[in-house]
């Protein structure tokens, strides 16, 4: 359960996030919109911890985000960017692995290679585990960099747990695309939610489960998803003209600009 | 582990004075009995020569090591453990010593002479590395990238002060400051010895502890944050270590160029890029091609002896230019070195 109460995010007298009130709970996946700079990446840095709210109070399972050491925030929330640059070679599954850091202190145990084994088949990069990242394909690179905060997430203790991704397709093909929004679906649960960052207004329609739309650091409409998405909306927050299509047996909207 | 204790004894056996395995044997057996050594090679053995490949095989642990952190803490392969100020400060300290010794008086330089140099390149090494993070430290926040600015522009001031006490200095005291600027063990003595293993057992120890931290630090700073890493006191603690470690080495036997950079890119290569397998490695690499080089320094003119400096950076630069030709992994992904 994440509470966003009154929170503003300021850099000297400008505000990037203004006043947000908020509640996500376990079993959503929340999709954050709104056109460059609206404030969705820093509302999902306040969310991840890396920056502090300067107004207001952000609670995550009731407690202040602030009162979390970082070893016990990175065991409830991971975080995917949207591009990696690593600085020295390394192999994929060394990368996955670094998932599991949070857990152990020098040397990782059986647990962690079971649940790196297990996030890496299910992803389905197995086969080259033993490449060097730098190697891949951007789109297989993405894959492995989705394993590992799978890996920072996953766990057998019924504790509820984040994971944030921002802007994690932007680069991908369609096909990537699909897939990795597939599986972040699959893996929401009673314990688990997804908050993603997307720009694609029909991917956002297709998996969430709820849209937040942003403009000028504030959330000016929230769409559930079986509501009917209006012109109005999409004018309002992405300042064009669109047209929307209703997919019939798919029972839902599409948006054509 | 085993090559290592190869090149200790090659590195005893050879030099001015040839020593044998037997005189060896004879000089600890008699130094367990608590006897005087019995023949003038004893004597080299324990009061010379060990000392001096002890301090270098330390020494290049060292190094290499403060290479390997500092390149991992700013994710750059090309950083040096020099970089932020520290052996530009060590030389600075340095060669103010051999230009003002007179200045102390003869009898405070009997008495603290022979520490003098170190004292003051160890102050040096510090002064400077602490004004490069001071001017870099922005609201408690130090960014990597004002540390490298910050530090090139200390290790040019550095350099010209350097500069300008060679230009004061009278011949024999310019050629103290370019010896020292080469680095030298023939100096070594027990008390350097103890000094450096200790400072060295501690810090190699916490480095050891920072391996897994250094490892999520290749995916950036930011996501090393996400997996629960405190950055800003990683930053802090190893920029402590490295001044450490590099600013008693350089103390006792002056700047050698090229370790902090080269021995981690070999290791790379030998035992990839996780940090956990990395500083080991690089303990035992750095000893190994220190002890080499001092060995070619101490054979190649013998008697004579070439400032250790110069082979490092003579041998150290086309293996450098060799290891980045063939490991082509920064040329695939481009945009690294623009």
């Amino acid at each position: 359960m994440i509470d966003l109460i009154n929170c503003s995010y300021q850099i000297q007298n400008k505000f990037l996030v203004k006043e947000i009130n908020c509640s996500i709970s376990p079993n959503e996946l929340v999709v954050i919109m709104g056109s460059n700079g609206a404030g969705k990446s820093t509302l999902l840095k306040l969310i991840s911890g890396l920056l502090k709210v300067s107004i207001g109070e952000l609670l995550i399972d009731n407690k202040s985000i602030n009162k979390y050491p970082s070893i016990e925030l990175a065991i409830k929330r991971a975080v995917l960017s949207q591009h990696y640059e690593i600085s020295f070679p390394l192999t994929v599954r060394e990368i996955v692995l670094m998932g599991r850091y949070p857990y152990f202190k020098t040397n990782p145990n059986q647990r962690d290679f079971d649940i790196v084994n297990h996030v890496m088949k299910l992803m389905g990069i197995s086969e080259f585990a033993n490449r060097k990242y730098h190697t891949l394909s951007g789109g297989e690179a993405q894959k492995v960099q989705m394993c590992r905060v799978l890996a920072q997430i996953s766990g057998t203790e019924k504790k509820n747990k984040f994971l944030l991704l921002d802007e994690p397709v932007s680069h991908l093909d369609i096909k990537y695309q699909y897939y990795l929004l597939d599986i972040a679906k699959s893996i929401i649960n009673p314990h688990t939610t997804v908050i993603a960052v997307l720009h694609d207004i029909n991917l956002a329609l297709k998996f969430a489960d709820r849209i937040l739309f942003m403009k000028e650091g504030q959330i000016v409409h929230q769409h559930q998803k079986n509501d009917t998405l209006e012109l109005s909306v999409i004018k309002k927050v992405f300042d064009v003209d669109a047209t929307i299509i209703d997919v019939h047996n798919e029972n839902r909207q599409w948006v054509c600009f | 582990m085993v090559m290592l204790v190869i090149v200790l004894l090659a590195s005893i056996a050879f030099g001015a004075v040839s020593i044998s395995i037997h005189d060896m044997e004879l000089a600890v057996i008699n130094w367990i009995k608590g006897k005087e050594p019995g023949s003038i090679y004893e004597s080299v053995f324990l009061q010379i020569r060990l000392p001096r490949i002890l301090l270098c095989a330390i020494t290049g642990s060292i190094l290499s090591v403060s290479g390997v952190l500092m390149q991992g803490l700013f994710r750059n392969p090309i950083v040096e453990p020099g970089l932020v100020g520290t052996s530009a400060g060590a030389a600075l300290g340095a060669s103010f010593v051999f230009v003002f010794a007179s200045w102390f008086g003869a009898e405070i330089q009997s008495i603290v002479g022979p520490f003098l140099v170190p004292l003051f390149a160890f102050m040096g090494a510090l002064t400077a590395t602490f004004i490069v993070y001071q001017l870099s430290n922005n609201n408690t926040r130090v960014s990597l990238t004002s540390l490298l600015l910050v530090g090139v522009a200390i290790n040019a001031v550095a350099l010209s002060g350097t500069g300008f006490m060679t230009y004061l200095a009278r011949d024999p005291q310019a050629r103290s400051i370019s010896f020292w600027n080469l680095g030298t063990f023939s100096g070594a003595n027990w008390f350097q010895v103890e000094i450096v293993f200790l400072v060295a057992l501690v810090v190699l120890v916490i480095s050891f502890q920072d391996a897994k931290k250094l490892n999520a630090f290749i995916l950036g700073e930011e996501e090393a944050g996400y997996l629960g890493i405190d950055t800003q006191k990683l930053k802090r603690k190893i920029l402590v270590i490295n001044t450490a470690m590099v600013a008693i080495a350089t103390s006792f036997v002056g700047v050698i160029g090229f370790m902090g950079l080269i021995v981690p890119h070999v290791m790379r290569l030998l035992v990839g890029s996780d940090h956990r397998k990395l500083i080991p490695a690089s303990i035992i690499g750095g000893a190994i091609l220190l002890l080499f080089a001092d060995m070619g320094a101490r054979l190649l003119l013998a008697p004579a002896e070439i400032p250790i400096g110069i082979i490092t950076s003579l041998v150290g630069a086309p293996v450098y230019i060799l290891l980045l030709k063939r490991n082509n992994f920064i040329e695939k992904k481009g945009g690294e070195f623009d």
